[in-house]
């Protein structure tokens, strides 16, 4: 074989694509890898223009050419810029997905004379398996990715809840201590109550005796007997004591009776058994929640109740219930940004009742609204919201068999219902005994 | 085999390298029309540590590319981030550049710069050198300790386009072993 | 008499090329310069009826030699020997008045057809 045979052999048989053109971008030469995808043989090529052949890339394949005729330097293009210069079909037409050669091409000066470059020489490589296995790379590196992010978002989530729990731990332990204290009050709060009810009345009497000696004096005419009342009367500063005695005993009936009210909402809300079913009534549990929330509402929120009248009681959880009402009243509150209102309405009918709570906040947004009940969904700031409200909300009122419902205008407003079918406890709790 | 530069030598290699580096300013300059102003280049001996300091310049774009023939090494350019926009409408490129538009442009760049200053300071001294295809790279990812060489000789010139504010450096880095087929041209050509 | 000529290059690999370019029979006295401003010296003290110039020089480059000559000694004949050979270059060099503006690395021949041109040689 002459070299020139066997230089023609290797060319045809080389997995590249070989093309030389002169400087009017005219073919001259291609191997079978082009003649076989184009169907114009080596011979029947001669002189065609390569632009009017590859009209779709014509004007990036004559900057390139262009640049190796000006420049006699090589230049390159790359399959990540440009995949698909020429349109070939993949080398897997069969068990392939990739319909389109990927490809990088090599412009190279060949013939040179006096610095002058007389023909370019393309070389195309079909680098379609490259590609797709740097394609599939990439897509697993960015699956990976997503994964280390959710894996990350996760482990912090976890850490919030950590912190949640033990919060909640620290606050069962805070309620324990308050309900210990408020029965420790109780006992004298009773009795300082019924003393100063006494007080009040034992003030009165003695003020009805003074009066009448006074004017038993009075009818004496005696100068004397006057004017040592008078004196008397006059150093003990009987007319301010007779007015502000009354005042004092009556406020502090009043001050007592608030000390009262409270110990029996801490009492009420701190219960230590709190999980306990029992008969309950819920207007009570909402006055008492009420109570508890005031500081998150007293500034900017004013609360309007409407109860209808003779609720039943109802067999509940009345502390986990409670739980649910006063989520739902803080993050109603936290919904209002100025200046805004609640309104608690309660009502029953024989097989259920309905407490409703709603606020003129921002509302929820149509998006946001099948998350608000996820676990650790919050708009609020770390530190303010953990986003367990609503879902632990949910999941108390499912365990008495009831539903909670939203519906939300933004702008407007929010309203949360609770609804709780009225059941007795045997069908509350099939498999546990009647309460006490 | 001594491979130490005299004075003599660093002034040859200098003067070569002025002189590829004209060739290739001119060839962009042809590409772009527009001026291109030329610094003195840099001859040093570098060691692992030196250079990667050289290449952990700010605001630079860099890539790299090899050659391979009588003498063997790479070429290493950076380029300014600033300007980018400019030259590429000065080479037809669309505006605003993407992402991959962006590098292509890069690797044309640095291409026909390293292409013409290795080819004439090749060809002055009668040595190949055939430059591979160039790729982008990330010199932060380089580390001195993964180097197997003690020192390589850098060969660094600067291309300043003023009317854009771009700004191309070109680092021709030779292998160990052919600073001495270097050195051995470069006396016989002052001889 | 030798003509006074002097070569001003930075580079000594240049100078030398410079000097083997030029014609061995030619009647010259040379004068070296390594910067613009030895070159400015060596024309101030007559040293120079010719000056082979190079463009890129510390102190003073090439085209500040020009502009001074341009003023001062238009006789002066400065052929330009320069690396740098875009177009602009040779624009900016030809509008100050130098004679020739030659390629490096300098052709020889190229060197002997240019003062064959000025008529020195
Ligand atoms: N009444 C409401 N008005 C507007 N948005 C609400 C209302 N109630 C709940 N949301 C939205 O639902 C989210 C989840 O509420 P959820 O009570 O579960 O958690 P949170 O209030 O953010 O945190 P936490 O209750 O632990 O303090 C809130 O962050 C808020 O975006
Ligand atoms: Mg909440």
């Amino acid at each position: 074989m002459t070299t020139q045979s066997v230089l023609e052999n290797l060319t045809a048989k080389l997995p590249l694509g070989v093309c030389v053109l002169n400087d009017q971008m005219e073919v001259l030469y291609w191997n079978d890898f082009f003649a076989d995808r184009l169907n114009i043989s080596s011979d029947d090529v001669k002189g065609q223009n390569l632009l009017t052949l590859f009209p779709n890339e014509a004007k990036y394949l004559k900057k390139k050419i262009n640049s190796v005729f000006v420049l006699n330097n090589a230049s390159f293009s790359y399959w990540e810029h440009r995949p698909h210069v020429f349109l070939f079909s993949s080398s897997r037409p069969i068990t392939g997905e990739e319909t389109l050669m990927y490809q990088n091409i090599e412009f190279l000066p060949l013939d040179v004379t006096d610095n002058k470059v007389k023909t370019v020489c393309m070389i195309v490589q079909d680098v379609t398996e490259l590609a797709s296995y740097y394609q599939g790379q990439k897509e697993l590196s960015e699956q990976l990715s997503q994964e280390h992010n959710a894996l990350q978002e996760l482990n912090r989530k976890l850490e919030e809840a950590q912190n949640q729990l033990l919060q909640a731990d620290k606050m069962a332990a805070i309620g324990q201590l308050a309900a210990g204290v408020a029965h420790e009050i109780n006992n004298p709060i009773g009795f300082i109550n019924s003393n100063l009810q006494s007080l009040e009345d034992y003030a009165v009497k003695l003020l009805k005796l003074v009066n009448f000696y006074e004017k038993v004096v009075h009818k004496t005419q005696n100068k004397t007997f006057i004017a040592l009342q008078k004196d008397m009367q006059e150093r003990m500063k009987y007319q301010f004591i007779r007015e502000d005695m009354p005042e004092l005993v009556a406020e502090s009936i009043d001050g007592i009776n608030r000390v009262s009210e409270i110990v029996k909402s801490l009492k009420a809300f701190s219960h230590v058994d709190s999980s306990e079913w029992q008969y309950a009534d819920i207007v009570e549990g909402i006055e008492s929640t009420l109570k508890i929330a005031n500081n998150e509402l007293k500034y900017n929120v004013e609360i309007h109740r409407e109860y209808q009248q003779q609720l039943p009681k109802l067999f509940c959880q009345p502390m986990q219930l409670n739980q649910v009402f006063l989520n739902l009243i803080v993050n109603g509150a936290q919904a209002i940004v100025d200046k805004g209102h609640i309104y608690i309405t309660v009502s029953a009918t024989d097989n259920d009742y309905q407490v409703a709570i709603k606020d003129t906040g921002c509302g929820i947004s149509k998006s946001a609204m099948h998350k608000i009940f996820e676990p650790f969904y919050t708009t609020k700031p770390v530190g303010q919201g953990t986003g367990l409200g609503l879902s632990l909300s949910y999941s108390i009122v499912q365990k008495h068999k009831g539903n909670l419902v939203v519906t939300s205008k933004p702008n407007v407003g929010t309203t949360f219902t609770v609804i709780l079918p009225i059941l007795t406890p045997e069908q509350l709790l099939p498999e546990a005994s009647a309460p006490a | 085999m001594n491979n130490a530069l005299g004075d003599e030598q660093r002034d040859a290699l200098q003067e070569l390298m002025n002189i590829s580096m004209g060739q290739a300013a001119n060839s962009l300059a042809r590409l772009i029309e527009a001026k291109i102003t030329l610094s003195i280049p840099k001859i040093s001996s570098v060691t692992p540590s030196e250079f990667v300091a050289m290449l952990s310049s700010e605001g630079m774009w860099h890539t790299r590319q090899s050659f391979l023939g009588s003498v063997k090494g790479e070429v290493v350019s950076l380029q300014s981030r600033l300007g980018c926009e400019a030259i590429a409408e000065l080479m037809e490129y669309q505006l605003p550049l993407s992402d991959t538009t962006r590098e292509e442009l890069l690797l044309e760049l640095s291409n026909i710069l390293a292409g013409a200053c290795l080819s004439g300071f090749a060809e002055q001294l009668a040595l190949t050198a055939k430059l591979s295809m160039p790729t982008v790279f990330d010199p932060e990812k380089l580390s001195p300790d993964h180097y197997r060489w003690a020192n390589t000789l850098s060969m660094e010139v600067e291309f300043k386009i003023e009317s854009s504010q771009f700004d191309s450096k070109i680092v021709i880095c030779l292998e160990e072993d052919s600073i001495s087929t270097l050195l051995n041209r470069l006396n016989s050509l002052l001889e | 008499m030798p003509i006074p000529v002097t070569i001003a290059d930075d580079s000594m690999m240049s100078r030398k090329a410079v000097r083997r370019a030029l014609p061995a029979d030619w009647d010259i006295e040379i004068t070296e310069a390594t910067n613009g401003k030895q070159a400015l010296a060596a024309v101030e003290a007559g040293k120079a009826e010719v000056l082979f110039l190079d463009l890129t020089m510390p102190e003073l480059d090439g085209f500040g030699v020009l502009r001074y000559l341009h003023e001062h000694h238009a006789k002066t004949i400065v052929i330009v020997i320069s690396a740098d050979i875009q177009p602009e270059a040779k624009k900016l060099v030809d509008s100050l008045g130098a004679f020739r503006f030659l390629h490096k690395p300098l052709n020889p021949e190229q060197l002997s057809q240019v003062l064959f041109d000025v008529g020195l040689i």
